[in-house]
């Protein structure tokens, strides 16, 4: 029997036992089966809640005795299984219980009086401090209601489509669904052969009317998952040691002597994973003098060579600068120094030494590229790397500008364009600042110039921030993106490694008292798309602290008050989305255009997951690490905490729970219980295992990301 | 937090002539390219299709939704082809649903596929409706003209590339959304990684034999 049926049957059984009838004899066999049997079933079957509903049972039959049980005719068997369950209602903890509540009142709030009734009780109700006596109060109303037999069958209808709807994949027949609820205040009418049957209550007239029923069966193959390669190994490996021995990317860490270390990592992108090729990012940093480079280069997927091109432009940009900022020192700026700065940076001749150094690199990473092709073009026709350009180009279009001569056997020719990587260079240090006063106070800078996507940030303390929020914690020093859509962005050429084109880009920026910043970072736009969005990068900033690469800021806060505070506040806004999603359920779909009821489907999708971040705990996410699994054992899990879900289960801005460093810590908790197990790992690991393991639909670039951080690191 | 979406259009032409087995063809065509779509794990994250159709009048069937979420729609034939309506209607959505690259808030979507798939001439006035869409290049656009009753050369007015079937048999149709599959899937894998300039996307070519031919 289909799960569908059985599940009816199941239901219908039941509601005749509280009805007092007998079960019909089809029916029994499926009443005599533990109810158990079928509810791990549908555990089995995936993500369905029936559990709750059972509790619900129990709790509605923990109120009759032995013989009225009888006289309705429960087995020994239900009786046990619920007994059993009644025991372990009462042994959950206090959000448990709260759930168990919220499950009865999913059902009481099928009626429409009821909702609204609730919907003015439930702010009041939610705010008294003693919580489990009023919910026990509540269990004994709603009791009330579900004796109410015609009240319960309906009910047990909704129960059956609840269940299904969370069990199983709806029919396509009808999109929204799902729940051809029963009207609530009719009892179900008996049918012809004497039973109640809630599967009668499905409407046909729900279905998309006009359509031939059943011509596709409305099965869905389950989607895609990706898969992990290895790079392929006849591919040269034109990388450090380090990529060749950890294929997925590798993570560098370097201390600084003055305070504050270098960390950075690259890992592949799904999609590299998927393909069995290498990373195509690069990064690298350094400090000299006073200064502290960061630089990374995003390797175009859609060149051929672009890994080679992105590690070429990193080494010369750092070798150029490298030089130069070993011996040069800012001079002391005036207040109006400072605003020319910002406003004009190319045109004022206190950093035109700099300026001339960006110019003369990003020249450098350019003529890097051009000569690596010349000596891969020179490569003897029997040497290895020569015999791989032949494999790879071979499949390109052979424009005109990849042959030599015009022989047709000469070799094909690695063009620049092969190589087309961006490039993002960020250089901070300390300027003395003299104010109108004559007093000199030390100012935190940072430098930058980048060509392509991806970005450029400084993020600073929380405490630094103005009481009135107004300032960003997280201050972008480049633009995002060109171009009207997606996918267009700009490569180390001629054109824009020109002197005057590095000029345009180039930028200055003072970020307040050297102390407060936390961390300038470069990162290629595999981690930079994902925060694209306004305030994307506090964003960013919270993920960072909140999967532990960046410290935690200190605070007396109580860590204790925060987290009831957060538990609270994700009770109220699951019971939020519950309310909606029935509401939604709730409405007549007869009529409705079906685009219309797809986009409610959809609300309703989330409205459910929305509803199920009860708890602390439920917002920290495992993610399988990539690739990284033995043949025979299960893939290791990270676990991750999204700034992004926080946010907005919590309804917080970035920057509010950037101030509530007892909140950050209470989060910090959930992930990693008991055992701080992640920071037992090395700054520089922690950061790329994050990279490599927070997913972001429709997110499958290479990521790399180097930053300065200050402060002492362990 | 929701990454870059694909947005796929399909407009499709309900009108009476299509009746029988070239929409039978074409729910079945949907109906695979759906089941092969889930299969692939860049078109499942990327790929967003939304199904509109034309007689005599126009709507939206399906809504742009995920692969996952997406239910192949039953659709049936009959009436006038209204063309126009349809194209205004995709401008519509075109304008309502896909976003585009803003300095703020959402990065924007990848630059929409639409094919328009007409087996009849069009029974109202469309050029209007064709140039609006074609000045804004708010998409790349393919034009499918099934069958002898199709005018190819009209489709170009709307469509940036435009293809031919030489009939409206089940095995041209469905070739057809063979074709939109694997460009769908190309697009979807391309949108990973960045090129200098956007020109278009490039299309991979017609099955051999699939009764498809590319106008010139």
């Amino acid at each position: 029997m289909f799960l569908k049926e059985r599940l009816e049957t199941y239901f219908r059984g039941r509601t005749d036992h509280l009805l007092g009838k007998k079960p019909r004899a089809s029916d029994q066999t499926v009443m005599d089966n533990p109810s158990k049997g079928l509810i791990e079933e549908l555990a089995k079957e995936g993500r369905c809640k029936i559990y709750d509903i059972v509790i619900d049972m129990a709790a509605l039959l923990s109120k009759m005795d032995s013989t009225e049980m009888q006289r309705k005719g429960f087995t020994q068997d239900t009786k046990r299984n619920f007994d059993d369950l009644r025991m372990r209602v009462s042994k959950l903890h206090l959000p448990e219980r709260e759930r168990v509540v919220e499950q009865a009142v999913f059902k009481w709030l099928h009626d429409d009086a009821n909702c609204d009734r609730f919907a003015k009780r439930q702010s009041g109700w939610m705010k008294q401090p003693d919580c489990d006596r009023d919910a026990a109060k509540f269990i004994d109303v709603l009791i009330h209601f579900l004796k109410d037999p015609p009240f319960f069958n309906a009910c047990s209808t909704v129960f059956v489509n609840v269940a299904l709807e969370c069990g199983k994949r709806l029919p396509s027949a009808s999109p929204m669904g799902t729940v051809k609820t029963a009207d609530v205040s009719t009892p179900i009418a008996p049918n012809d052969d004497g039973s109640s049957g809630p599967s009668r209550t499905v409407k046909p007239d729900d279905a998309p009317t006009s359509k031939p029923a059943g011509v596709f069966p409305p099965t869905h193959p389950p989607l895609a998952a990706w898969t992990w390669l290895p790079p392929d190994p006849n591919l040269p490996s034109p990388r450090q040691e380090e990529w060749t021995h950890r294929v997925d990317g590798f993570p560098r860490k370097e201390d600084v002597p003055n305070g504050g270390c270098f960390i950075s990592a690259s890992a592949r992108g799904r999609g590299h994973k998927q393909d069995g090729l290498y990373c195509d990012d690069s990064s690298s940093f350094f400090h000299a003098g006073c200064w502290r480079v960061v630089i990374a280069s995003d390797g175009a997927g859609s060149a051929k060579f672009s890994r080679s091109g992105s590690q070429v432009a990193c080494d010369s940009v750092k070798k150029e600068l490298g030089h130069f900022f070993k011996h040069f020192m800012m001079p002391e700026l005036s207040e109006h120094a400072l605003k020319l700065l910002e406003a004009e940076p190319g045109g004022q001749d206190s950093i035109k030494p700099v300026l001339e150094a960006f110019q003369k690199g990003f020249s450098a990473a350019r003529q890097g590229i051009v000569d690596w092709v010349k000596r891969t073009n020179s490569a003897g026709p029997e040497s290895p790397e020569r015999q791989y350009i032949n494999r790879c180009l071979r499949g390109t279009q052979a424009e005109a500008s990849r042959f030599d001569t015009s022989d047709s056997n000469a070799p094909l020719l690695v063009v620049e364009s092969d190589c087309n990587s961006t490039l993002l260079v960020a250089a901070s240090t300390t300027v003395k600042h003299r104010k109108a006063d004559g007093s000199i106070h030390e100012l935190a800078m940072v430098v930058s110039c980048a060509i392509g996507d991806g970005m450029i940030a400084v993020f600073r303390k929380p405490q630094s921030a103005s009481k009135s929020g107004s300032e960003s914690l997280a201050t972008p020093l480049m633009k995002p993106d060109t171009g009207q859509y997606a996918g267009q962005t700009e490569f180390v050429s001629r054109t824009t490694s020109d002197p005057s084109s590095v000029r345009e880009r180039f930028r200055v920026g003072f970020f307040g008292r050297p102390e407060d910043v936390v961390a300038v970072v470069a990162m290629t736009d595999g981690i930079a798309d994902d925060y694209y969005e306004k305030k994307g990068l506090e964003r960013l900033y919270c993920d960072l602290v909140l999967n532990r690469i960046l410290e935690l800021p200190a605070s007396s806060d109580s860590v204790l008050k925060e987290r009831e505070w957060a538990e609270k506040k994700l009770a109220q806004r699951a019971d939020e989305a519950k309310i909606s999603a029935i509401k939604l359920l709730k409405e007549r779909n007869d009529k409705v255009e079906p685009a219309e009821k797809y986009r409610k489907q959809l609300q309703y999708k989330q409205l459910k997951v929305n509803a199920s971040y009860r708890v602390l705990s439920s917002l920290v996410k495992q993610e399988q690490v990539f690739g990284k699994a033995e043949s025979n054992t299960k893939p290791p899990t990270v676990r991750i905490l999204y700034a992004g879900l926080v946010l907005d289960r919590l309804d917080l801005t970035a920057q509010e729970l950037l101030q509530r460093p007892g909140l950050l810590k209470a989060l910090l908790q959930q992930a990693a219980p008991a055992v701080t197990q992640t920071t037992d790992l090395p700054l520089s690991e922690r950061l790329f295992r994050w990279i490599d393991s927070y997913i972001v639909k429709g997110s499958f670039d290479d990521r790399t990301m180097v930053a300065f951080i200050s402060g002492t690191h362990p | 937090m929701v990454g870059r979406r694909l947005p796929i259009y399909l407009l499709i032409d309900t009108s009476g002539s299509m009746d029988g087995a070239p929409i039978n063809a074409v729910n079945q065509g949907i109906h695979i390219m759906e089941a092969a779509l889930r299969t692939d794990p860049r078109a499942v994250e990327t790929a967003f299709i939304s199904v509109l159709t034309f007689d005599s009048s126009a709507r939206q069937v399906i809504p742009l939704v995920e692969v996952g979420s997406f239910t192949a729609p039953m659709l049936q034939a009959s009436g006038a082809t209204n063309l126009g309506e349809g194209l205004k209607l995709l401008e519509d959505c075109l304008r309502r649903e896909v976003i585009a690259n803003s300095t703020e808030g959402q990065k924007g979507d990848w630059k929409p596929l639409v094919f328009i798939m007409t087996d009849g001439l069009p029974t109202d006035a469309w050029e209007s409706a064709a140039d609006s869409i074609k000045r804004q290049k708010i998409g790349n656009i393919i034009g499918c003209a099934a069958g002898d009753g199709a005018d190819e050369q009209m489709l170009k007015r709307v469509a940036d590339h435009v293809v031919k079937l030489t009939d409206t048999s089940e095995a041209s149709i469905q070739g057809f959304f063979k074709w939109v599959t694997q460009s769908a899937k190309v697009a979807s894998a391309s949108v990973g990684s960045q090129s200098g300039q956007q020109t278009g996307i490039a299309l991979p070519p017609p099955p051999p034999n699939g009764g498809i031919v590319i106008v010139p």
